[in-house]
């Protein structure tokens, strides 16, 4: 068999594999996209296509426009919260050693094994304590405390990856060790912040229990809550329609910024090859 | 290895259940709220859940246009209710007004979530008029928790025009179960899209929303009076899971049925394809008449006769985190009054909440709301602590003795194989 043989070969596997697979996972999102202007109800009446399916959700409750920016709000301090306690707390615990340190992070990582149900209401309390009650920057520190132990671990990993000579050189240059972490390192971990980011950022955005339970103000819902009150509408009737508009509506950022970062979000995995 | 991993894990858990089981407690003890703010218009909370807030809303908005105390209405998803009302609870953060699913408020009521409001419904002229299922629920040892807020009853539902192509007086009363299903059987017959009898089957909740009346009108009860134990497998409600069962088997009933949840079920009457319905009251608001549908309603009859109503639906009460009572019931006893019940209500088509305004302007424009109002008479509403973790929570026992029963092959089996299963779902 030649050469070129086998590569044709390996081709035709590939597709074979590869179209399939894509299919499969891009069908429901099509098919979302498609029943959400296509129906009786995104017409107003007779079946066809139509946007009144997206008109129904913008004017649903409070209006699409205050629980998309809900989201955002919240999404914005998951991610920048998340970010500044992973890096810092990452870096910390790869570069120095103070007594307790595995102890504190095995602590950090077990946030992972306490079920959330348990700990709503201390975390409500403590919420209300702090005056975060109903408040969506409380919601987006619950999602930060939530990634903690994902974000910590993958940013400990990251900082271990870098050789120490780097910051070494840096300190001897006159960095402080902030100007070090903040001016040379940060730059080596980029691809394991763009992933925790990413993640806290798709948590966030889809978190449902969270600011179900903690925001008390319908107008202060997120777009998950008010696609869920959609779903659960009028005497147990769901009005698919406008759901699917507003799964398409939810799913859109998603998508755009696994697509725009996803170049990094695989770096991430493989981050800590870096040469001194 | 593994147990070592274990044992912290169950550890914490156990540790965040108790915490969080004594806060309830603490919670739930504290109940005397402080007077308002004199002279300042006060702004009330208010929740409900989404497949009846609709109604609130409309209470709302006409309170709040000519009221100085305004009320801040929160829709709540009605699968996560019960959680959120549980976790508010347990903070001693409730709203002011707390509108409930009329079976939950035995158990809301044991929880100390309401504040008692008894001297103050008892001045209430129409205090007799109040639909009494809804008053028995939210009343323990005579204290009384919670007032009707909304009405949700269930009935048979018929497409007139079909029920003429297939041959069956519309305007004739229904006799009997055993009528019901010959007359579904006739309209199956028309052809393979036509459907005779169709319902939520797939929903414990539903179900027993809409056979329990058949079960009552039979003679029988489906459960024992003080909530704590199941008569399904008695003779008068085997006799009528067999008729559905036989409804089912000959295909008088569709298959769909048995995925039924209640998110289509409107929308499959709504096709002018089915004879018959047992669905809500919602019904005459949601779905339209065209040339091929036509509208009428029956009550649901007994395996020989009588008739009877499941009077679902909320009440609503004063919660016990609530600083401003006093706003908080002058919204309320509003909502009671006549022109609550008839120039919102019953102008918009919704059932009114007293019996002594069931005949009005409105109504009597609608002969099916008379009708409505009529069965109302008739109704029951089962009361049980834990009705919801028996009847509602899709994981609940009730869900399978249903299924097994309507869409198996022997529901007496069936129904007595369950009744340990759900005694103890009661019991607990």
């Amino acid at each position: 068999m030649s050469a070129r043989t086998r590569r044709g070969a390996a081709n035709t596997a590939f597709y074979a594999t590869a179209v399939p697979l894509a299919i499969l996972f891009l069908a429901p999102l099509v098919w979302s996209g498609f029943t959400s202007v296509y129906g009786s109800r995104a017409t107003g009446g007779e079946p066809g296509f139509g946007v009144d399916n997206y008109l129904r959700l913008v004017e649903y409750g409070a209006g699409l426009e205050t629980y998309v920016v809900n989201s955002v709000i919240v999404a914005v301090v998951a991610v920048v919260g998340t970010l500044v306690v992973s890096v810092l707390g990452g870096y910390a615990f790869s570069r120095f050693s103070f007594p307790g340190k595995n102890l504190l992070f095995l602590g950090a990582l077990a946030i992972l094994m306490v079920p959330h149900p348990t700990i709503l209401i201390p975390i409500y309390q403590m919420l209300r304590t702090f005056g975060l009650q109903n408040s969506l920057i409380g919601v987006g520190l619950v999602v930060v405390m939530f990634q903690l132990p994902f974000g910590l671990f993958m940013m400990r990993n990251a900082f271990d990856g870098l050789p120490r000579e780097l910051e070494e050189a840096a300190l001897i240059d006159g960095l402080s060790r902030f100007g070090a972490l903040r001016r040379v390192l940060l730059r080596g971990v980029t691809p394991a912040m763009v992933t925790v980011g990413m993640f806290a950022f798709i948590a966030s955005w889809n978190e449902f229990l969270t600011p179900l339970l903690f925001l008390t103000n319908g107008d202060s819902f997120t777009l998950p809550v008010a696609l869920v009150s959609l779903r659960s509408g009028e005497f147990g009737a769901i009005d698919l329609g406008a759901l699917q508009a507003g799964i398409v509506v939810a799913a859109v950022p998603c998508l755009l910024i696994f697509i725009l970062l996803q170049r990094h979000y695989v770096r991430g995995f493989t981050a800590g090859a870096v040469r001194g | 290895m593994a147990s070592t991993y274990r044992s912290p894990r169950r550890a914490v858990a156990w540790g965040g259940a108790l915490a969080a089981s004594a806060l309830l407690l603490t919670a739930c003890g504290a109940s005397t709220p402080e007077e308002g703010a004199d002279g300042e218009p006060a702004t009330v909370t208010m929740w409900a859940r989404a497949s009846t807030a609709s109604q609130s809303q409309l209470l709302v908005d006409a309170f709040n246009a000519e009221h100085e105390t305004q009320i801040d209405l929160t829709v709540v998803p009605t699968d996560n209710y019960l959680q959120k009302v549980g976790v508010a609870a347990g903070a001693d953060e409730l709203p002011c007004v707390l509108a409930s699913d009329v079976v939950y408020m035995p158990n809301f009521v044991r929880q100390n979530l309401f504040l008692d409001v008894t001297d103050r419904v008892e001045a209430l002229e129409f205090a007799d008029a109040l639909v009494p299922g809804h008053m028995d629920l939210g009343t323990e040892d005579g204290v009384i928790y919670s007032v009707p807020h909304t009405i949700g009853m269930s009935a048979i539902f018929q497409n007139d025009v079909l029920l003429e192509r297939a041959g069956i007086d519309p305007s004739a009363e229904l006799g009997s179960l055993r009528e019901l299903a010959d007359n579904a059987a006739a309209v199956a017959a028309l052809g393979p899209e036509f459907s005779g009898l169709y319902y939520t089957g797939n929903n414990a909740g539903s179900i027993s929303f809409t056979h329990f009346p058949a079960i009552w009108a039979s003679g029988g009860e489906a459960l024992s009076e003080d909530g704590t134990e199941s008569l399904l497998s008695s003779d008068e409600s085997v006799e009528v899971f067999e008729i559905f069962n036989e409804m089912f088997v000959s295909g008088a009933t569709p298959d769909s049925v048995r995925n039924e949840s209640g998110a289509t079920r409107n929308d499959v009457f709504a096709t002018g394809n089915v004879g018959y319905v047992l669905a809500s009251n919602s019904v005459l608001e949601a779905v339209a008449e065209n040339e091929a549908l036509t509208i009428g309603v029956q009550g649901i009859p007994g395996v020989d006769g009588g008739v009877s109503t499941y009077v679902g639906g909320d009440v609503v009460g004063i919660s016990s985190s609530c600083d401003t009572p006093d706003a908080a019931w002058e919204f309320l006893e509003w909502t009671l009054g006549e022109e609550a019940q008839v120039d919102v209500f019953a102008q918009n088509n919704i059932l009114s909440v007293r019996t002594d305004l069931a005949d009005n302007e409105f109504s009597a424009e609608d002969p099916r709301v008379v009708r409505l109002g009529e069965l109302l008479a008739d109704g029951r509403t089962p009361k049980a602590l834990n009705y919801g973790q028996t009847f509602n929570d899709p994981n609940g026992p009730a869900l399978t003795a249903f299924r097994e029963a309507l869409f198996g092959s022997d529901a007496r089996a069936a129904l007595e194989a369950s009744d340990d299963a759900i005694n103890s779902s009661l019991a607990n």
